[in-house]
């Protein structure tokens, strides 16, 4: 791409990128300030210095996690919070892959039709089935079990996954599953033995993303959860640093080292996989 | 013909989960919550009817509400904008060609891998008057420390502004964009003579328009859906001055039982996000440039 | 453990009988094994532990006839308990916060006492605080049974005290004291421009509080109808419309938009922090609080501290405040009504629970004065004050709010509130707006 160019203009182009990264690193450093105050404040040893501008605790306090894993305490939230992530997850994987192959390759009356709709429930504000979601799980007696934040993601999947699924299975060739139609081999097999091997790296992004979105997740577990003992851990966080009356004498550096806690998870799988990650969210949103 | 037979029954075999889903989990709820808006409903006993009851008490009594309309609205407006902005800043900026793209965009991602909950925790904390890291470092420099969430215009700036800090998606998606338009596009405008800002206008926007549009309406639909953040950092206060109609739905659905209420105000937010999208693609169609068609 | 009351032995006695009746056509399924009775209450661990002891004690004293377990819920309690309801799923007896047991018994979610508060005789003025019933009763009828009082204070730092040398206060402390004193006491020790230490704290966003504030300034409308042991909180003694205007209430609010904006003594609002941090952190030098936070502030060991009975308007004036209690309620749809009701008792009136609590003040007069209720570790010298006030405020008033739209009703006070605590709305104003709210609610009428 080196082509004959006037001096002039390779010397602004020189100034310019010096411009392009001066701006990078101040951006990059006012998005993650917040992350390293929240990661130093959670290592500080005391209240007051929780408060000192100083991003280096004066004396690195590893026991702030131990003390806050075991003061809110973590293990049962956490294992409800794996629980309800992996059935989740594992359903809307399967459920979204098996309808996203019947619209990117199956051919029945309709499926023009059916299709626009579940373009158009990606556009229904979630806000209208909060009421009526809650009464008919409250109908089927669901109230406070983890059965809402489970179950209908066995029927579906929903839309975003459905779509990113059966736009990538449009890209894997046709030749491949009609060699195996003509060897004979049902629907299902082709799906479960041709498609599926072909297409892991789109279960494992739609994989990454929905870790994100079940582990992260705030508002059905707090609506939908009542007793303690079933808490996720966002949902325990919110319940003892907000809880008024029953409060807990919080300080600064404990609810940081709890904020680290709950990130972890999602930071270590963001970081392995990030390149999934990050393609999916092309994907979905591009081609959307 | 028989295959083709066995065919169509397989596609809704296939579908038939997502299907039963769908009535379900989805249109149920969604004409049951258009109906419920006209009742009145405790949960406890049946539902009455009070016909166009709550609406009427929505615009004409309930000073909540119009505050929450209107805060909704401005949110909408200002945090979309300047999500939108930034992304499409941050992307031409990553579009330069830079070195390492792959870990600035991991960067500039990863605020938006906290949780909502633990995000609006952190924000309360560092918007702290006295205490918080944005006054420690405006007092280090000599700036002015205010009291973040003691006056109206600043609460609701907070939470508009701290809406931009998990705006990774969108410079993801931004940045596939611009990498998708065909560099002899820009070769073919420089040789034209066009100044940078001139193919910013001519080449950029025109092509990336699609995604903008995605991301507006998206974005959009986003906003409206504006809960933790307010419920953690302000509980809709100062006057509520935060109090989004997310918030306050929920307050009324769940705080005073008054389901039939709260499925009005959902049935507000519903029309309000169709006008929006609708507004947004008949808006698009001065200024979305499809590639195929045309 | 020692059973000293009868009510105790009484209620061995019931459950015994029930037990005996159960295989009649009574729901109890004693035949099946011990009843299960689940027992809910929100607050924290320390509660949390209290009343899952209680619960172990009652199916201890039961003798297998009933197997009582506590179930914890916190945030957004009343939400949580309302969805058990609505759910078939609530525990049978819980602890439900005064605002909102009148509505739940108008809707027909709690099962009726009556009977059992006369079986125990609750009524009877010379050994209990009766009318701590006034905000679970309906004229003759009852539906619930009082928890513990809780009784507000104010609160001080003492070691700050000694430090700047301010003398500490005493029970003739006027609110004229507690500003002089706290600005004494707000203070920039390093000179970085963060003051260390606050002389006052507001809880803000907590409605209960800016009431018990107002109050203590002897509004009117808390003076007035002394005639009565309750006022319907917010509302005049129409039941109609708010009262905040015609009160002293102005100089009240007036001393808190002051104290923020023009004399800095008082810590600035902070979000949707909770407050009660503050003054445990040792951020604020005084408080008012109620005597459950006592609870915790035992167990602070970085600083000295003390209470004080809450300041009055000038000297000679009358100590106004009010007491709050939550009542034990009975799931109108428990399976097992009778050894519901009995466990409600036993939490609200049994000496092993009133001995142990720490949270408020119990009900019965000999136990609030033990020495098992009152000589605990870590208590300050005045620690006895908090069952020593319940007879120093000449004009007690009892939270009830047997009015529509409590909950609305708190949350426009906080609005208001915080129009006046962000300066912009005058105290006149933030009186007015509240009636106006009220009576509006009000008027709405009940659901």
């Amino acid at each position: 791409m080196v082509r004959g160019r006037p001096v002039g203009l390779r010397v602004r182009s020189a100034v310019w990128r010096v411009v392009v990264y001066l701006l990078l690193l101040v951006l990059v450093t006012v998005a993650l300030l917040p992350l390293l105050w929240m990661v130093s404040t959670s290592l500080k040893p005391g209240f007051l210095e929780a408060y000192s501008l100083s991003l280096l605790p004066s004396k690195v306090t590893w026991s702030n996690y131990p003390d806050t894993w075991n003061r809110v305490p973590f293990p049962g939230p956490m294992a409800n919070t794996i629980f309800i992530t992996a059935l989740a997850l594992f359903g809307s994987l399967v459920s979204a892959s098996i309808t996203g192959y019947a619209f990117a390759r199956l051919r029945f009356p309709g499926r023009e039709v059916w299709f626009a709709i579940l373009i158009m429930t990606m556009l229904i504000p979630p806000a209208i089935m909060i009421i009526p979601q809650y009464l008919l799980f409250n109908w089927l007696r669901w109230i406070d079990s983890y059965k809402p934040l489970i179950v209908p993601w066995f029927f579906g999947g929903g839309a975003f996954r459905i779509f990113l699924f059966r736009q990538f299975i449009k890209s894997i060739p046709e030749e491949l599953d009609q060699a195996a139609e003509i060897d004979g081999c049902s629907t299902f097999r082709i799906f479960a033995q041709i498609i599926v091997p072909l297409m892991m790296p789109a279960v494992a992004t739609v994989a990454v993303l929905g870790f994100m979105d079940f582990w992260n997740d705030f508002f059905a577990p707090f609506i939908y959860l009542n007793n303690v003992d079933k808490d996720t851990i966002v949902l325990r966080l919110f319940r003892i640093w907000s809880d008024a009356e029953g409060y807990m004498r919080e300080e600064l550096h404990t609810v940081m080292a709890g904020n680290v806690l709950v990130t972890l998870p999602a930071f270590i799988i963001f970081f392995i996989a990030q390149k999934r990650f990050i393609q999916g969210i092309v994907t979905t949103g591009i081609k959307g | 013909m028989k295959g083709s037979t066995k065919k169509k029954i397989e596609g809704y075999l296939f579908i038939f989960p997502w299907i039963i889903g769908l009535s379900v989990f989805v249109i149920y709820p969604a004409g049951y919550g258009l109906v419920l808006g006209f009742f009145k409903f405790d949960i406890f006993n049946p539902p009455k009817w009070v016909g166009l009851r709550h609406f009427m008490e929505l615009f004409t009594e309930d000073p909540n509400f119009l505050k929450s309309l209107s805060v909704t609205l401005r949110y909408i407006i200002f945090s979309v904008g300047l999500r939108v902005g930034a992304a499409f800043f941050l992307a031409l900026l990553l579009n330069q060609r830079v070195k390492a793209l792959g870990l600035w965009r991991t960067l500039f991602y990863t605020p938006s891998i906290v949780a909502g909950y633990a995000l609006a925790l952190l924000w309360n904390r560092m918007m702290d008057p006295q205490y918080g890291l944005v006054n420690v470092v405006l007092r280090f420099f000599g700036g002015p420390t205010p009291n973040w969430f003691g006056s109206e215009p600043l609460a609701f700036a907070t939470i508009t502004v701290m809406s931009v800090w998990s705006v990774g998606p969108l410079v993801v998606i931004f940045l596939a964009g611009l990498q998708g338009i065909p560099q002899e596009l820009y070769e073919q405008a420089e040789i034209d003579g066009a100044k940078m800002r001139h193919r910013l206008i001519a080449v950029t926007i025109p092509m990336i328009s699609p995604v903008l549009l995605f991301n507006l309406v998206i974005g959009c639909i986003h906003a409206t859906q504006l809960f933790v953040e307010p419920l953690v950092m302000t509980n809709g206060g100062p006057n509520n001055a935060t109090l989004t109609l997310l918030l306050y739905l929920y307050r009324n659905a769940f705080s005073y039982l008054k389901m039939g209420y709260a499925a009005a105000i959902a049935m507000i937010m519903f029309l309000l996000t169709l006008g929006m999208t609708l507004f947004l693609f008949r808006w698009s169609r001065r200024w979305v440039y499809y590639a195929g068609s045309g | 453990m020692k059973i000293r009351t009868p009510l105790a032995l009484a209620s061995v006695l019931l459950l015994v009988s029930v037990g005996a009746f159960a295989s009649g056509d009574s729901d109890e399924a004693s035949s099946d094994g011990p009843v299960p009775l689940i027992l809910s209450a929100w607050g924290g661990q320390e509660v949390a532990d209290f009343y899952a002891a209680n619960a172990a004690e009652f199916s201890r004293l039961s003798e297998g006839r009933v197997d009582a377990s506590f179930r914890h819920i916190t945030a957004d309690y009343n939400q949580k308990v309302q969805a058990m309801i609505a759910a078939g799923d609530a525990p049978d007896v819980f602890l439900l916060g005064s605002s909102n047991a009148p509505l739940w018994w108008r809707k027909g979610l709690l099962l009726e006492v009556t009977e059992t508060v006369h079986e125990h005789g609750l009524l009877d003025d010379s050994k209990w605080y009766s009318s701590l019933f006034s905000s679970s009763r309906d004229g003759d009828t009852f539906f619930g049974l009082p928890d513990a009082m809780n009784v507000f204070l104010l609160l001080y730092n003492k070691t700050a005290f000694d430090k700047y040398g301010v003398e500490h206060p005493t029970e003739d402390w006027t609110w004229d004291d507690v500003k002089a004193a706290a600005m004494q006491l707000t203070v920039d020790e390093n000179g970085d421009g963060v003051n260390d230490l606050w002389g006052f704290n507001i809880w803000h966003t907590w409605s209960m509080w800016y009431q018990v504030f107002l109050w203590s300034w002897g509004a009117e409308w808390a003076i007035d109808a002394h005639e009565a042991d309750t006022l319907p909180w917010l509302a005049g003694k129409d039941w109609q419309k708010g009262q905040m205007v015609d009160s002293g209430a102005a100089a009240a609010l007036r001393w808190l938009q002051d104290g923020i904006y023009k004399d800095e003594f008082i810590r600035p609002r902070v979000g949707a922090t909770v407050a009660g941090e503050a003054f445990q952190q040792g951020l604020t030098a005084m408080d008012i609080v109620g005597t459950w936070y006592l609870e915790t502030t035992i167990l602070v060991d970085d600083f000295e501290w003390d209470i004080a009975p809450i300041p009055r308007v000038g000297k000679g004036d009358p100590h106004v405040t009010q007491m709050t209690v939550s009542p034990w309620v009975v799931n109108a749809r428990t399976e097992y009504a009778l050894a519901a009701r009995e466990l409600a008792a036993f939490m609200c009136c049994n000496n092993f629970v009133m001995e142990t609590m720490r949270r408020d003040t119990p009900l019965s007069k000999e136990v609030a004065f033990s020495d098992a209720y009152l000589k605990i570790p870590g208590a300050p010298p005045s620690y006895q004050l908090r069952v020593d006030i319940i007879d120093m405020i000449e004009h007690p008033r009892y939270w009830n709010r047997q009015i529509p739209n409590g909950a609305e009703i708190e949350q426009a006070l906080n609005t208001e509130m915080e129009k006046l605590l962000i300066n912009s709305q005058s105290p006149e104003d933030t009186a007015a707006n509240v009636d106006k709210e009220v009576a509006r609610l009000i008027a709405k009428g009940w659901e």
